[in-house]
């Protein structure tokens, strides 16, 4: 059973003068639901393009991309913004909180585009801060929080909207080794709670020991 | 799609609050064209009423018709007799009538002041219906009989004349015929010359010493009728009455009409500077939302990447600019609403209909028009915001 299927992809970025350039070649990947696979490589070996694929916010030059067995290419804007924001939850390497909110409403953001209840979403809001620790400060601002507390928090928003997928690129990679281990701890326990299936992009290869498969990837392709 | 609506409300105004003195900035920038326009407007307004009300007062409204009557050994009877004649022409038409005679020329004293450019006109107080003076001080003609003539003077005879107080000595004619007036009360007529309204009730003893220098004329108004109507219903009762030779003629004296091109001239040209104030503040606007656009990007994408479609990020985008010109709009409101009285009490009209306020109208045209300006300015940033692709999130 796949929930995230992809067939021969291929991402190809234009240089302009009729240059272009290969990030991604004949890319097939199978993502069973529940799981958590880490794809593993160095810098520009394509790992963030391809999480950028996988969570919809870029589309393949060629090949296809199924999601629960939908080719992707079929569907229209619209409808895939919105399985962008159902299906997907995001946690980058540099937090991308909005400094200008506080964490309750950093964490609320994605439900503003779900068509919630005020009280609603400040409830989930609060519910997703308090699984990562974090109930107490939800009225601070990112700038009065430390990296590991500003990633818990991204994490909280990447749950709060109970997606299929998290998708983290690289979660780690601002933080230092002891806060990244708790960071990676709160991640994986909170996805195998809630049966949240997670793609992982890492360089580290201690932090992809701990997801079910590792996928290898070598200058745009699958090495293993 | 009200909730979403509400949501894309909720993302704008936290954009609002992100950046507070930009959007101040931006904000003053739209007030100061709205509130050029809301003055404009208001102050554009009240000049024109000004102008209206001063032309009513002088002529009459439309449509208003002089009906000068030949010269005849007995003019004030005639005079009478003729607006009773007259009045039949606009009876069904909620019209009205009102005699005059114009004698200019008379030698008035005023307290020992020979006033040589005071004009002299006779009349009953229906001229009230026709040209609504406002009432500075006392009371307006009766026209019950008295033993001696009330008179009613404008503003320009009360200010230029040495009227004493209570009841005023006024002397008319020669020395050996004087005829004392009482003044009951001063108007404003709109003009600029010095006059006194004399009421015909109380006249009759005195009306002779005017002698051929008086003109008489009928005033007839007709709120409905046309000036080719009027003139015709006015024409037939002259024929029907069998004393048409007793008219000298028959003209349209209201002069509204002749204002409308200078109206309409003035309007233009202060639409023409309110445009411009806010093309200023749209254009203000269109550059700080594309100078701000790129360190937004990141936050753009990430909007995008919780769900949001691009037609959402664009309704974002123009309902902050559309938040920052209803505070704008809101604010150049209270100012006007202030600013524009006071300025108009400094250089308006002396004696006003009515206390000087912002017309509503003009709060909603700069309502409107801050909004329009500020979609204006919007609009090609929202577009730019929009296509913002969403994987750059990925490389923050």
């Amino acid at each position: 059973m796949t929930l995230l299927r992809l067939v021969d992809v291929t991402k190809q970025v234009s240089l302009g003068r009729n240059r272009e350039l290969s990030i991604l070649r004949g890319v097939n990947l199978d993502v069973p639901p529940g799981t958590s696979t880490a794809l593993l490589g160095r810098s520009g070996s394509g790992k963030s393009t391809l999480l950028a694929i996988l969570g919809l916010l870029d589309r393949p030059t060629t090949g296809r991309y199924e999601i629960d067995g939908e080719d992707t290419s079929r569907i229209g804007g619209t409808r895939l913004a919105r399985m962008r924001g159902e299906w997907f939850g995001f946690v980058y390497q540099r937090f991308c909180l909005l400094n200008h909110l506080s964490a309750q409403e950093n964490v609320e953001a994605p439900l503003l585009h779900r068509g919630l209840g005020r009280r609603t979403r400040r409830a989930r809001a609060r519910e997703a801060l308090d699984l990562v620790g974090l109930g107490d400060r939800r009225d601070h601002r990112p700038g009065q929080l430390s990296g590991g507390e500003q990633q818990r928090v991204a994490i909280a928003r990447a749950l709060v909207g109970q997606p299929r997928v998290l998708l983290a690129d690289e979660p780690t990679g601002s933080l230092d080794q002891d806060t990244g281990a708790t960071v990676m701890t709160t991640l994986y326990d909170l996805t195998k709670a809630q049966g949240v299936t997670l793609v992982l992009v890492t360089h580290d290869p201690v932090i992809a020991q701990r997801c079910d498969r590792i996928v290898h990837l070598d200058r745009g392709t699958v090495a293993a | 799609m009200m909730r979403r609506f509400g949501e894309s409300l909720a993302i704008a105004w936290q954009g609002v609050r992100r950046r507070p003195l930009r959007n101040l900035l931006t904000a003053f920038s739209l007030l100061v064209g709205v509130l050029a326009v809301m003055l404009i407007q208001g102050g554009g307004g009240a000049v024109r009423d000004a102008i209206v009300r001063d032309s009513v007062l002088q002529s009459g409204s439309a449509t208003t018709l002089q009906v000068s009557l030949t010269p005849q050994p007995d003019r004030l009877a005639n005079l009478t007799e003729w607006k009773g004649l007259l009045s039949r022409a606009t009876a069904d038409q909620q019209g009205r009538t009102a005699g005059m005679l114009v004698a200019d020329g008379v030698t008035v004293q005023v307290g020992g002041v020979i006033a040589t450019d005071l004009s002299v006109r006779l009349t009953d107080p229906d001229l009230r219906e026709l040209r609504p003076f406002p009432l500075v001080r006392g009371s307006w003609l009766t026209g019950d009989p008295t033993v001696a003539p009330v008179a009613v003077a404008n503003t320009v005879a009360w200010e230029r004349l040495p009227w004493s107080a209570g009841d005023a000595a006024l002397v008319i004619g020669t020395s050996r015929q004087p005829v004392r007036l009482r003044l009951a009360g001063v108007v404003y007529d709109g003009g600029d010359l010095p006059t006194i309204y004399v009421d015909l009730a109380g006249s009759g003893r005195w009306a002779a010493v005017l002698h051929d220098q008086a003109i008489a004329s009928v005033y007839v108004h007709s709120p409905t009728l046309g000036e080719s109507a009027l003139t015709q219903r006015v024409r037939t009762v002259m024929t029907v009455s069998g004393r048409a030779d007793e008219v000298g003629g028959v003209q349209r004296v209201d002069r509204l009409d002749q204002y409308a091109d200078q109206l309409a001239t003035t309007q233009r040209v202060f639409l023409a500077i309110a445009a411009l104030s806010l093309l200023v503040g749209s254009v203000g606007i269109l550059n700080i939302g594309l100078a701000t656009l790129r360190e937004r990007s990141d936050e753009l994408s990430l909007r995008r990447s919780f769900g949001a479609t691009s037609p959402e990020v664009a309704r974002i985008m123009i309902l902050e600019s559309q938040i920052v010109a209803v505070a704008a709009a809101v604010v150049a409101m209270v100012i006007a609403a202030v600013v524009l009285p006071a300025a108009l009490r400094a250089a308006g009209p002396e004696y006003p209909l009515g206390p000087p306020t912002l017309p509503v109208t003009a709060m909603v045209t700069g309502l409107l028009v801050s909004c329009g300006a500020a979609l204006a300015g919007a609009l090609a940033p929202a577009i730019r915001a929009a296509r913002v692709p969403i994987a750059s999130i990925m490389r923050v």
